[in-house]
């Protein structure tokens, strides 16, 4: 689905992608962890065209992401600050993105009606509270029944109910054949949604597998402790 | 319908519900109105107009045009994930922004106008050059707003930039253009003086106002050559050119820094 | 034999004391303007009837009263003038005279009075004309409700609408005179009145006094003219409740004052002029409960005009108020109404209690450095003039209304 080679990039000579080859196969559920300031918020940027890419290639579907924005058409995300007009209501916020894609016209509203965001169809943007706009985010992101979902913090600030049940939606769209690219801190959120997973250090990837294999090498049921090793381990700067 | 189009359509529905728009309509029709109770002349009117459009008038363009930036970079982030060029994107905003802005004047100016001024077909060509500056002020300090804020990341150096530039353009360049008739006194500076002030926005639009409300006229030997250059056909089209030319230049800087830009 | 001879005595006789009435017109007997004038006793009436005649330099000697009926035209076919008025007593009504001739060498006009008095000359329409009316040392003249209109091109080669050379007790009422160099033209005249005319689009000014005293003019309205008026080497005018509007140009001025001593403008209205007032060498003058109104500049003082006083005028919308070419000031303003001046009336006396400073530093600038006129309405220039009136430095200190009035008069 996604295949990046030797992207690197640089912000103000501080190096924050140090050539990165990756491969998420279409299907699966990678989870890109690592703390903060180590590159995976540059690599989704770079994946959804909003960082360009001092060098290699990202392909997304086949296609290499630099030769035009319609590769986004396959691309469902959810960013983790909501973004629409404070003054628009939900409903125009949401006729705009229909307006836009005028490629799908058989909208997924399963998670929309889930969250009852009908109820707030006529409310104004501003006046939403953070959880609402998470939801409302997350709704869009199924939206326009995507291949490609990409998920920044998916549940950070939803309720424990809308995170159960947009686990189960997530669960079911990738049972469907969606591929899942996200990033999360929550390890147990890792554990119980991802398949593959990516750690990222220093603009590195300092390990990428399944999440089972990484249990297995580290001796531990819990990919929290697993990945707590890999960050005591001391590795040479960037090798895997 | 062009994605442009789309996203200015909702932009314009957004910025219409803003405050101020709803603050430019009582200002501007308040102050019209209170400016004919106190001075039945409609070219005072219109010269007073005038002179908010050239003074605070793009500051303020400029510090909304910046924070509105700053405060849409979540809606500008999720939209360039979205199948939308980039150039569309910034362009289709700002009109959004600017449209809803510059209606809210006209409407503003025009409507105390109606109501209070015997609108004689003299004074249309002056009420019609003050509207054109408030559309183009607004354009222009929008653009350069935009401009700015996409240059720079930071919120506080963004306002700080505003401020400056403000400063450079309403102020400065007139202290600049005093300097060169005062120092130049003994050439004839009236041309040279109307090329130096075509550099300036502010400046152009101010005088392309002046021209039409029928003070140069009253202004003796100088007056008359700014008049006669600017009402002449030539120098219309040439002054509306130039104030065109400014407003694409910072939207174009905009858009160029918009393209190569990391979010 | 005898009685035809008593008969033609008593004819005679009555001929010569009672005035008697001769027709011209086409199909009268008398065909001819100057015939009937040439045949007429002094006293006779004369009635021209409709129609066109093509007659010029018609001398009048003896006091007749000529009259137009339904406005018959007489047209001097571009060559000298048209009544040459040489008696007292002359009378001429309702004629429409038309081109008489331009020209260098002889002053011509479609009506010339000439050492003579008590002559009136109403209700008639000159067209095209070189001089309209021309009067030299004439006395107790009227010239009432005429029409006077030409197509002056330049002064040197036009003349004026009405002309006055040592004249002396000239009533000017209720004309209109366009087209010509200046509208009304007065020199070494004095004690005349000037009342209720229009004169607009005149080259040069709409109204002109050189050398003449004691003279008044009220309620006119000059226009659209070269410069409206000027008052020039006069003393003790009247200047009551006249228009001065639209005297606009590189030169121009609604009223020009020049060496003017102990005159009084009054309740005149000064608007859309490039300068309201032009003053210079004048002095002991009361300039008072004038509105001026979208003026380039209200007034401009020259700094050698001295004692005169400006109060209870109305100055709104104009560019400057008052311009002046030094620092030092000798005549007084106060009471006057400015819609500038900024200050407040805490003792609610009606007047503010800060002066008002009416010499703006832009104006002093524009005064020195013209072109400097670009930056007009500013904020720069708003923030200089914001500057000077805290710190002055450059203005005139003594330029200043010290009782400034908080409301406009009307």
């Amino acid at each position: 689905m996604i295949t990046i080679t030797g992207l690197k990039k640089t912000y103000k000579h501080h190096q924050v992608l140090k050539s990165i080859d990756i491969e998420i196969h279409s299907g699966s559920v990678t989870a890109i962890v690592g703390p903060n300031g180590s590159g995976k918020t540059t690599l989704l940027k770079s994946i959804l065209g909003l960082v360009i890419p001092e060098s290699g290639s990202i392909s997304v579907g086949g296609s290499t992401i630099k030769s035009s924005d319609q590769y986004r058409k396959q691309i469902g995300y959810l960013p983790q600050n909501h973004g629409f007009p404070a003054n628009l209501k939900v409903k125009e916020s949401i006729k705009l993105l229909q307006d836009l894609r005028t490629d799908v016209k058989d909208y997924d509203l399963e998670l929309y009606e889930a969250f009852g965001l009908e109820e707030y169809k006529n409310k104004q943007i501003k006046h939403l509270s953070g959880g609402t706009l998470q939801k409302l985010s997350a709704a869009i992101a199924f939206m326009f029944r995507p291949t490609l979902l990409i998920l920044d913090e998916p549940t950070s600030s939803l309720d424990p109910s809308a995170s159960i049940l947009l686990k189960d939606k997530i669960r079911k769209v990738n049972n469907e054949g969606v591929t899942v690219l996200l990033t999360s801190h929550i390890m147990p959120e890792v554990d119980e949604l991802a398949d593959e997973v990516i750690f990222m250090l220093e603009g590195c990837v300092r390990y990428k597998g399944s999440v089972t294999e990484l249990k297995n090498i580290q001796e531990t049921p819990s990919l929290e402790k697993a990945v707590a090793n890999i960050i005591k381990m001391e590795f040479s700067p960037c090798l895997i | 319908m062009s994605d442009m189009i789309k996203i200015f359509k909702y932009q314009t529905r957004d910025v219409m519900r803003s405050r101020l728009v709803i603050f430019y309509l009582l200002f501007f029709s308040l102050f019209t109105s209170l400016l004919f109770y106190f001075n039945s002349e409609t070219s005072g009117v219109i010269a007073n107009i005038l002179s908010i459009n050239v003074s605070f008038m793009p500051l303020l363009t400029l510090l909304y045009g910046t924070t509105f930036y700053y405060n849409s970079k979540g809606y500008i982030l999720f939209m360039l994930t979205q199948p939308v060029k980039r150039a569309n994107l910034v362009t289709g905003i700002w009109l959004g922004v600017a449209l809803p802005l510059v209606f809210s004047q006209l409407i503003g100016i025009t409507v105390p106008f109606l109501i209070f001024s015997n609108l004689d077909v003299e004074s249309l060509p002056a009420i019609g050059a003050l509207l054109s500056s408030s559309f183009f002020i607004t354009l222009i300090f929008l653009a350069l707003a935009f401009f700015i804020a996409i240059l720079q990341d930071d919120k506080a150096k963004g306002f700080g930039l505003s401020i400056t530039i403000w400063f450079l353009l309403a102020l400065l360049y007139d202290g600049f253009i005093l300097g060169i008739s005062v120092f130049f006194a003994d050439y004839p500076l009236e041309l040279p003086l109307l090329i130096i002030s075509s550099f300036n926005p502010i400046d152009l639009a101010r005088i392309f106002c002046l021209i039409h409300l029928d003070a140069s006229a009253l202004m003796g030997y100088t007056g008359a050559i700014f008049q006669d250059y600017f009402q002449s056909i030539t120098g219309s089209v040439v002054s509306l050119t130039a104030l065109t030319l400014w407003t694409l230049m910072p939207l174009s800087g905009a858009l160029y820094k918009f393209k190569k830009k990391d979010f | 034999m005898r009685l035809i001879s008593l008969f033609s005595l008593i004819l005679l006789f009555s001929i010569s004391t009672l005035a008697s009435t001769i027709k011209v017109g086409k199909s009268e007997k008398i065909k001819s303007i100057t015939t009937a004038v040439s045949m007429a006793k002094p006293g006779d009436t004369i009635l021209v009837l409709k129609g066109e005649y093509l007659e010029r330099d018609i001398k009048i000697q003896k006091p007749l009263i000529i009259t137009g009926v339904n406005l018959p035209v007489i047209n001097a076919g571009g060559k000298g003038s048209i009544f040459f008025v040489r008696s007292n007593g002359v009378k001429i009504f309702g004629f429409r005279l038309i081109n008489s001739e331009v020209g260098y060498k002889f002053e011509n006009a479609a009506i010339r009075l000439e050492e003579v008095s008590n002559c009136t000359v109403e209700n008639n329409d000159l067209y095209n004309n070189f001089f309209g009316i021309y009067l030299q040392k004439t006395t107790s003249i009227k010239v009432v409700n005429n029409v006077i209109h030409s197509f002056a091109k330049s002064e040197t080669n036009s003349g004026n609408g009405i002309h006055l050379w040592n004249c002396d007790s000239i009533q000017i009422i209720g004309n209109k005179i366009s087209g010509h160099r200046d509208g009304i033209y007065l020199e070494f005249s004095k004690n005349n009145l000037i009342q209720g005319n229009s004169a607009k689009n005149n080259i040069r000014y709409g109204l002109h006094f050189m050398f003449s005293d004691n003279c008044s003019y009220f309620k006119n309205r000059f226009s659209e003219n070269g410069a409206g008026v000027a008052v020039m080497y006069s003393s003790k005018i009247e200047m009551v409740e006249n228009l001065f509007f639209n005297n606009k140009g590189p030169a121009s001025y609604g009223l020009l004052l020049k060496d003017i001593n102990q005159s009084h403008v009054s309740k005149n209205t000064f608007s859309g002029n490039t300068k309201g007032i032009y003053m210079e060498a004048s002095g002991r003058s009361l300039i008072e409960k004038n509105i001026f109104v979208k003026n380039g500049w209200a007034i401009d003082l020259m700094a050698n005009s001295m004692d005169n006083q400006f109060t209870g005028n109305s100055f709104y919308s104009n560019n400057f108020d008052v311009a002046t070419n030094s620092k030092q000031n000798f005549n007084t303003f106060t009471e006057n109404y400015w819609d500038n001046y900024a200050g407040y009336d805490l003792n609610k006396d009606g007047f503010g209690d800060v002066p008002y400073h009416p010499v703006s530093l832009f104006s002093v600038i524009v005064t020195e450095y013209k072109p400097s006129l670009i930056l007009m309405r500013g904020l720069f220039t708003k923030l200089l003039d914001l500057a000077e009136r805290v710190f002055p430095s450059l203005t005139p200190k003594q330029l200043i209304d010290e009782k400034p009035v908080m409301r406009r008069i009307v």
